[in-house]
């Protein structure tokens, strides 16, 4: 049991400011899923006051970790750590929900979140096989990780193919892992997990590229992007690498005038900041500076945008 | 009466989806005293026995009447963000009734007789976006403006910082519909008559109750249109007594002021945190900051003449023949975000003083009863300096902020009660009480007597108001099933013996 459970629970002062923000507590206005009492859990479990229950379950792992409710929490709760730590702990009591443990196996034994075969991680591009197959596992500074969602789910395959047929035309030279791009872990750590085993699938992934002499890695999936950036450091302190999201290096060749678009959209257009890769990441810019160089496009704010999204 | 049973019939009123046994459903996540009150309770738990989120007033009426039957306690409960106890539950078989689930509709709003009907489990905040889209608001804004719901305001008699201006919730309420301990309905006041008096103000009774009397199933209120215009200034003198000086000099401008605080210089740091954390994660975009000085007055001008208002002010209180070299520094803040997250800070000023610390204060039991005290606003400087020599004498960090003119006082200490120094905070608390009393205050100006705070009643108003109170509780609540044991009309629970507090912890 890690004292991160406790941390918060006094120093939170139940102004209940959380109970405005939290998505998932306004979808249902249960008391019990609001990030105080979030806290208050965590808290009464490492002080023995109460059992695993199943509302205790709910809570703890109902929450999407948005951290929308650090925002606005004047005493400083870090909200996100103490569910973390807690999701932990009844993991390891063996209370955790199966479709979590599914899925964390599934990440150990086939490297994917899918339970699929890791063969089958270059599916998504089998419409630019011409494109990509004389660049996988093959050296360059830029690498293209693509991460498991978009790897597996036809529907998100035109990501990283949209991507790889930009790079094509801006003469970007670029490398992929292929199948030996394990997942990114991102699972373990939103689980609170840090064990000698997610070490070895980070140092996998993290090996893998100083191989292929990689000096920058190019990430289209938030999640996995934060993954990258926040956890990966933590265990290689030396981490070799720039971590860019793809929007990122878009709005760079944009700027520099590699990448023009002369195609009209005239639509008017909303941009949600992703909590990974606004709040959670701070990249803000680089998606509005894409949208505002495609003509005829508008871009219109929403009323929460960037870190208040 | 077996628990069992009781969860059978609940169910049977309510549906299985709407009643829960469950720990993290019961355990007392709402009250921000809870934590510390715990210790000071010898074989209290502060955990419900039953959690339940009622649809509509049949299921409440159903459930009273079964309570009531077999003298099952009730806690109607709103957001849960009291700050005196209001709704832990402290007997066994607890049902606490929770609005905010099902019962949180606005069922009327009526700008030609500027009235809204509510139920209990409508947020404050959600209300007045509603009726700012009118032009209208709900003056009655506690600091809990965030997070508390109209049943709550009401059944606390909520206020705030501009109550001097616009009032406390009770000057809002024109009438209620209450479910009463024998299940009976009553409805008191009217809802489009802003005058009447006949007969008993019942609605004035039930205002501030705290769930002792009746549970209300709807709220009439009265709304105001919003005033137009708005700036903030803060005004920063060197100390207390310059502070003080300006503040009556302020009071003769014939200005209009909406809100008027003081804040010491540890209030500030707080302040400070929370605008600092703020500005660090880009959710304000221009750096604000409060000149910490031990004197400064924060103040909000509202009205049609307010441009005018503001230079008054202005050369009031840069009047060197008054203030000699002590003229303040004067901060005016005019764009509306940039005002709110002042008032913001100010609002959260405790916890930010907490965050700011290195590391953060975390008074795990703090002393509850010199919280929310008020003294006759000619006497706020009195009582300020005299808190601040026994804060001195005692070695405890005062953080003190108030709302002037109307008197009350805001004193947090964040001093963590140990075996160690329990006397010792025992008997500061003693001393600053009876300061307050001395100078014909109260314990209690915003946050309610609660359950901490019943001990002091007595004290405050003798027994045979006391009395009265409790005869008013016995004719509504022979079963005592309403909020049981609370607002000191019932059997006051007694309080661990300060010398073994330490050890629970």
């Amino acid at each position: 049991m890690s004292e991160e459970m406790i941390k918060y629970y006094y120093l939170c002062n139940v102004c209940g400011t959380c109970r405005q923000q939290c998505t998932v507590f306004r979808t249902n206005l249960l008391e019990s899923l609001t990030p105080r009492s979030r806290i208050a859990i965590a808290g009464e479990l490492y002080l023995n006051k109460m059992g695993i229950t199943k509302k205790t379950i709910e809570s703890i792992f109902s929450c999407v970790l948005c951290g929308i409710c650090e925002n606005a929490c004047p005493s400083g709760a870090k909200v996100l750590e103490t569910i973390k730590a807690t999701r932990n702990y009844i993991i390891e009591q063996g209370e955790g929900p199966e479709d979590i443990s599914k899925l964390l196996n599934s990440i150990m034994e086939e490297k994917n979140i899918f339970l699929l075969d890791n063969e089958d991680r270059m599916s998504w591009a089998d419409n630019i096989e011409d494109i990509i197959k004389d660049k996988i596992k093959k050296k360059a500074e830029i690498a293209l990780f693509v991460g498991c969602q978009e790897s597996f789910k036809g529907s998100l395959y035109n990501i990283p193919e949209s991507l790889v047929l930009i790079f094509n035309k801006a003469g970007v030279d670029f490398t992929l892992l292929g199948e030996e791009e394990w997942c990114c872990g991102a699972p373990y750590f939103l689980m609170g997990i840090k064990n000698e085993k997610v070490e070895e699938i980070v140092r996998h992934n993290i090996e893998k590229m100083k191989k292929l002499s990689v000096k920058k890695i190019i990430i289209t999936c938030p999640g996995c992007y934060l993954a990258w950036k926040e956890e990966y450091k933590k265990i290689d302190t030396e981490l070799p690498f720039k971590i860019l999201h793809s929007t990122e290096i878009l709005a760079e060749l944009i700027k520099d005038g590699k990448l023009q678009i002369e195609k009209e959209y005239k639509k008017k257009v909303v941009f949600q900041d992703p909590c990974d890769l606004a709040r959670h990441s701070g990249v803000f810019e680089a998606p509005r500076i894409i949208l505002k160089n495609v003509p005829g496009l508008e871009l219109i704010e929403l009323e929460r945008e960037k870190v208040d999204a | 009466m077996k628990k069992e049973d009781i969860l059978a019939k609940l169910i049977d009123i309510c549906g299985i989806n709407d009643v829960s046994i469950d720990d993290a459903d019961l355990i007392a996540t709402g009250d921000w005293i809870a934590k510390g009150l715990e210790a000071f309770y010898k074989d209290i738990s502060f955990k419900a026995g039953f959690l339940v989120t009622p649809k509509n007033k049949n299921e409440i009426i159903q459930i009273v009447k079964y309570a009531n039957k077999n003298k099952i306690p009730i806690i109607p409960r709103a957001a849960n963000t009291s700050l005196g106890g209001q709704v832990l539950p402290i007997k066994e078989n607890t049902i606490l009734m929770d609005f905010g689930v099902h019962m949180n509709k606005i069922l009327e709003i009526n700008l030609q007789e500027e009235y809204v009907v509510v139920e209990p489990g409508v947020e404050f905040w959600f209300l007045q976006e509603k009726l700012a889209k009118d032009g209208y608001f709900f003056p009655a804004e506690p600091g809990s403006a965030f997070s508390c719901m109209i049943g709550g305001m009401v059944g606390n008699n909520a206020s705030g910082a501009s109550s001097f201006r616009f009032g406390t919730t009770r000057d809002y309420v024109r009438g209620l519909e209450i479910v009463l301990a024998d299940g009976s309905i009553i409805h008191t006041g009217h809802k489009k008559n802003e005058k009447s008096v006949a007969g008993y103000d019942l609605t004035s009774l039930f205002v501030g109750s705290e769930g002792t009397l009746g549970i209300f199933t709807e709220i009439y209120l009265k709304i105001q249109s919003i005033p137009k215009n708005e700036i903030s200034v803060v005004i920063a003198f060197k100390n207390l007594d310059i502070a003080f000086k300006a503040i009556k000099i302020i009071r003769d401008l014939n200005i209009d002021i909406a809100l008027l605080e003081y804040v010491d210089s540890m209030t500030i740091t707080g302040m400070n945190a929370n605008l600092k954390f703020r500005l660090k994660k880009g959710i304000i975009e221009k750096k604000i900051k409060v000149p910490k000085r031990d004197g400064t007055l924060l103040i909000r001008l509202i009205g049609p003449k307010y441009k005018e208002d503001l230079q008054k002010l202005q050369n009031a209180m840069n009047n060197s023949e008054i203030f000699g070299e002590n003229l303040p520094k004067i901060v005016v803040l005019q764009e509306p975000i940039e005002q709110k997250h002042l008032w913001d800070a100010r609002h959260y000023a405790g916890p930010g003083i907490a965050r700011s610390m290195d590391p953060p204060i975390v008074p795990r039991i703090f002393i509850p009863a010199v919280l929310d005290i008020a003294v006759p606003p000619s006497k706020i400087v009195e009582f300020l300096k005299q808190a601040k020599t026994i804060s001195q004498e005692f070695s405890i960090l005062p953080i003190t902020f108030g709302h002037i003119f109307d008197g009350n006082v805001h004193l947090i200490s964040t001093q963590n009660v140990t075996k160690e120094n329990i006397s010792k905070i025992k008997a500061y608390q003693e001393k600053i009480l009876a300061v307050v009393y001395s100078l014909g205050g109260t314990i209690t100006a915003e946050h309610g007597v609660g359950l901490w705070k019943q001990q002091f009643l007595e004290k405050e108003y003798g027994k045979a108001t006391i009395m009265v109170m409790k005869k008013i509780k016995q004719s509504l609540d022979p079963n005592n099933i309403l909020n049981p044991d609370k607002m000191g009309v019932g059997e006051i629970p007694t309080i661990v013996d300060f010398e073994g507090l330490g050890e629970k912890r």
